[in-house]
C-alpha cells in the first residue's frame, strides 16, 4: 500500500539518472497527475483571492498554480467580524468560505486568470455529498481549469454536522462520489484536525483521489482577558503560519510513507528552505499561503530560491528531491 | 525597503515616523499603508496606518515638508507590533505597501453640499491621523473647516499643535476635562451641527464614537463620511478578514437564497472610508 522508502530512492536515482538534462539550468518543472507545472510553487486557497488582488503586485505567469478562493454552488457571507487575529508567529482566521459561488466565478473571475501562463486550480467545498457532486460537474464543464481541489474540513449538514474530512468512511463516501462527478485532476486537501491523517489520506486514496494536499488550518482560538470574550467572531478558527509548519511537515512525512499519490506540502512556509523542507519529506509541490498577506511576492521568491537551492546542490530535477530525507 | 528618517515621541503613547519613499507616489487623504518593521515571524502580519503627512515633495506637487520624499506616520502604541515599532532608528529599513484603499470624497462630490460649504472633521485620539492631509487640501480654498477633537485627556490629543499652526478652527474635548471642553466629541458636534449653512461630516476614532457621530450626522440629514478600522491580514481585499456589516441585506444568518452576494464590505479595498449611512451600525 505504501512507499517502501528505501525502494523508491533507488527507482528515483535511475529514474532521474536517464532523464539528466544536459544544460546546467534545473529543471523545476513538474507533473503530478497530468497536471504539468512549470514549477513545484503554487499559491494556495484562501490567501490569494481569484489571483486578480494580486496581479499588481507580482507576475501571475511566473507561478505554478494559482488555486483559486474556495467555491460553494451558491454564494457564501462568510462569518461575523472579528474573522483574523494575529497569534504567536501565525494567524487565526474565521472568514468562514465566505465566496461569490462557482457560477459567478466562472463567469467575472475565470476569463481574467486564464490570460496567464499559470495553471488554474480551482478549490471548491459542499455542506453534503450532493453539493460537493454539483459543484465539480459545473467546473468540470468550465474551460480553462487544470484540476480540482477538494475542501473536505466542512460539517457534513446531512448527517450531523460531523466534517467530512475527520472521518474515514465520510471521506471515503465523498471524494468517491465527486471522483465520479468530473474527469479533471482530483486534489484532495487533508485537515490535521484528526487522530491520524494516514487513515484519512488512505481513505481518499482509495476513493480515487489523484492528488492529496495538507495540511489545511489546524483549529483554534484565541481569548481577550480585557473583554473576558473569543477574540473572533465564530468563537474558533483555522491556525496557519509558520507557528504550524513543524505540524505540516511530520504529517506530510507520516502521509508519503503510507500512500502512492503525489503529495502538495502546505503549512507555513515562508521561504525556499521552508519550502525545500516539505519537498524531502514527499511534497512534490508546495502551496504558499499565509505569506502572500505578508510579502505578495513571496511565492515568487521562494520560486527563485528552489531554484538557487537546486544549482548550488546540483540537483537536476523535482522529482530527485521529493522524499529523498536522509534518515 | 524605505529608510527610517526619524521617530519622535511626540506624547506618552504616540510617536511620528518619517520615512524615505523613493518614488512617492499621490496619497489621497484617508488611504493607508501595510508597514512591515521586522523580517521575524512574531509578529507576523503587515499592520495598517493611515497616512498622516506626505514629506518631500509628493506626487502632483502634494507635501511640502522636509527634503526628502516620504510619508511620516503619526502612531500610537497599543501592543507588540507597535512597541517594536516605537524602537525604530533612524536608518533602519521597513517595508511599506500602498497606497492602499479608498480616501475621504472631495467635497465637491458630495451631493448635496451646496451653500457655505463647511467640512466638519471628528477625530477622536488617534483617528486625527486622516485629518492633516484633509486639512492641508482645504485650508486655503473657500471652504470652511472645522476641527472636533477628542480625547481621553490632554495626553489623548497627538498632532493638536500641526492644526493649530495651520490655523483651522479648532474645537477640543477631554473626558476627563484636563484640556479643552470636559466631555465627548459628539457634544461639540451637536452644537456644530444646530448651525445654519451646508455641511459635511468628516470622522476617525473609535467605533462608539464613530457609531454616535453618525447617528448625529443622519438625524441632521448631514453627510455623513466614517473612516474605519479593522484587523487585516492583507491589506488589498483577498484575505476577507477586515469585513464590515453593510446595511440592509438580510440578518447575517447564511441565505443561500439571498441575490446579494455578501452584507459584508472590506474595510482595506471598499474603504476605509465609507459613508456612514451604508454600515450596519447596530451590529457594531
Amino acid at each position: 500500500m505504501g512507499r517502501d522508502i528505501k525502494k523508491k530512492s533507488e527507482v528515483r536515482s535511475q529514474e532521474s539518472g536517464e532523464k539528466t538534462p544536459r544544460t546546467g539550468k534545473p529543471d523545476l518543472s513538474v507533473n503530478i497527475a497530468g497536471i504539468q507545472l512549470k514549477n513545484p510553487v503554487m499559491a494556495a486557497s484562501g490567501t490569494f483571492g481569484y489571483g486578480e488582488e494580486y496581479a499588481p503586485y507580482l507576475d501571475l505567469n511566473r507561478l505554478g498554480a494559482v488555486v483559486v478562493k474556495g467555491l460553494s454552488l451558491k454564494p457564501r457571507q462568510g462569518n461575523p467580524p472579528p474573522r483574523i487575529v494575529e497569534t504567536a508567529a501565525g494567524m487565526l482566521n474565521s472568514i468562514g468560505l465566505q465566496n461569490m459561488g462557482v457560477e459567478i466565478f466562472i463567469e467575472k473571475k475565470l476569463p481574467f486568470l486564464k490570460k496567464f501562463d499559470t495553471k488554474v486550480i480551482v478549490n471548491f467545498f459542499g455542506d453534503s455529498i450532493d453539493e460537493y457532486c454539483a459543484v465539480a460537474k459545473v467546473l468540470d464543464g468550465a474551460d480553462g481549469i487544470a484540476g480540482l481541489e477538494m475542501n473536505i474540513s466542512c460539517p457534513n449538514k446531512q448527517e450531523g454536522w460531523l466534517e467530512f474530512g475527520t472521518n474515514p468512511d465520510l471521506t471515503f463516501r465523498v471524494v468517491s462520489a465527486v471522483r465520479k462527478s468530473t474527469k479533471l485532476p482530483l486534489i484532495v486537501k487533508l485537515s490535521p484536525n484528526v487522530t491520524d491523517i494516514t487513515v484519512l489520506a488512505k481513505a481518499a486514496q482509495d476513493a480515487g483521489a489523484d492528488v492529496l494536499s495538507l495540511i489545511n488550518t489546524l483549529s483554534g482560538m484565541a481569548v481577550d482577558v480585557n473583554t473576558q470574550r473569543p477574540k473572533l467572531g465564530n468563537i474558533i478558527g483555522g491556525l496557519s503560519g509558520p507557528a504550524i509548519k513543524p505540524v505540516a511537515l511530520k504529517m506530510v512525512w507520516q502521509v508519503f510513507k503510507t500512500v502512492k499519490l503525489p503529495l502538495i506540502g502546505i503549512g507555513g512556509i515562508m521561504t525556499a528552505e521552508d519550502a525545500i523542507e516539505f519537498m524531502l519529506v514527499g511534497a512534490s509541490v508546495v502551496q504558499v499561503g499565509t505569506v502572500n498577506f505578508i510579502d505578495p511576492q513571496a511565492s515568487i521568491k521562494i520560486v527563485d530560491g528552489i531554484e538557487d537551492y537546486f544549482k548550488k546542490n546540483k540537483i537536476k530535477n523535482v522529482k530527485e528531491m521529493v522524499g529523498s530525507l536522509r534518515i | 525597503m524605505e529608510k527610517v528618517l526619524y521617530n519622535e515621541k511626540i506624547l506618552p503613547l504616540y510617536y511620528k515616523l518619517g520615512m524615505s519613499w523613493e518614488g512617492l507616489p499621490a496619497i489621497e487623504p484617508g488611504q493607508f499603508v501595510m508597514l512591515r518593521i521586522t523580517e521575524q515571524v512574531d509578529p507576523l502580519l503587515r499592520r495598517p496606518f493611515g497616512v498622516y503627512k506626505i514629506l518631500g515633495l509628493g506626487a502632483g506637487g502634494q507635501g511640502s515638508e522636509g527634503s526628502e520624499q516620504g510619508i511620516e506616520i503619526l502612531y500610537k502604541v497599543v501592543g507588540k507590533g507597535t512597541k517594536l515599532m516605537a524602537n525604530l532608528k533612524p536608518g533602519y529599513t521597513v517595508d511599506v505597501l500602498g497606497p492602499l484603499g479608498n480616501g475621504f470624497q472631495p467635497i465637491s462630490k458630495v451631493g448635496s453640499v451646496r451653500q457655505n460649504q463647511r467640512i466638519i472633521m471628528a477625530a477622536g485620539g488617534i483617528g486625527i491621523v486622516p485629518f492633516y492631509l484633509l486639512a492641508k487640501n482645504y485650508h486655503l480654498s473657500s471652504i470652511s473647516l472645522k476641527l472636533l477633537f477628542g480625547g481621553r485627556g490632554k495626553d489623548d490629543l497627538p498632532g493638536l499643535e500641526d492644526f493649530k499652526k495651520f490655523g483651522i478652527d479648532t474645537a477640543v474635548s477631554t473626558d476627563d476635562g484636563s484640556m479643552g471642553k470636559n466631555g465627548l466629541v459628539t457634544d461639540l458636534l451637536k452644537k456644530e451641527l444646530s448651525k445654519k449653512g451646508d455641511c459635511v461630516v468628516y470622522a476617525c476614532g473609535p467605533k462608539a464614537m464613530l457609531k454616535a457621530v453618525a447617528k448625529m450626522a443622519e438625524d441632521a440629514d448631514t453627510p455623513c463620511y466614517v473612516s474605519l478600522d479593522n484587523a487585516m491580514a492583507c491589506g488589498i481585499g483577498a484575505c476577507l478578514g477586515c469585513a464590515v456589516k453593510i446595511r440592509g441585506q438580510g440578518s447575517g444568518v447564511r441565505s443561500q437564497k439571498s441575490k446579494a452576494f455578501s452584507p459584508y464590505k472590506m474595510v482595506c479595498k471598499d474603504g476605509p472610508v465609507f459613508d456612514a449611512k451604508e454600515i450596519a451600525w447596530e451590529e457594531i
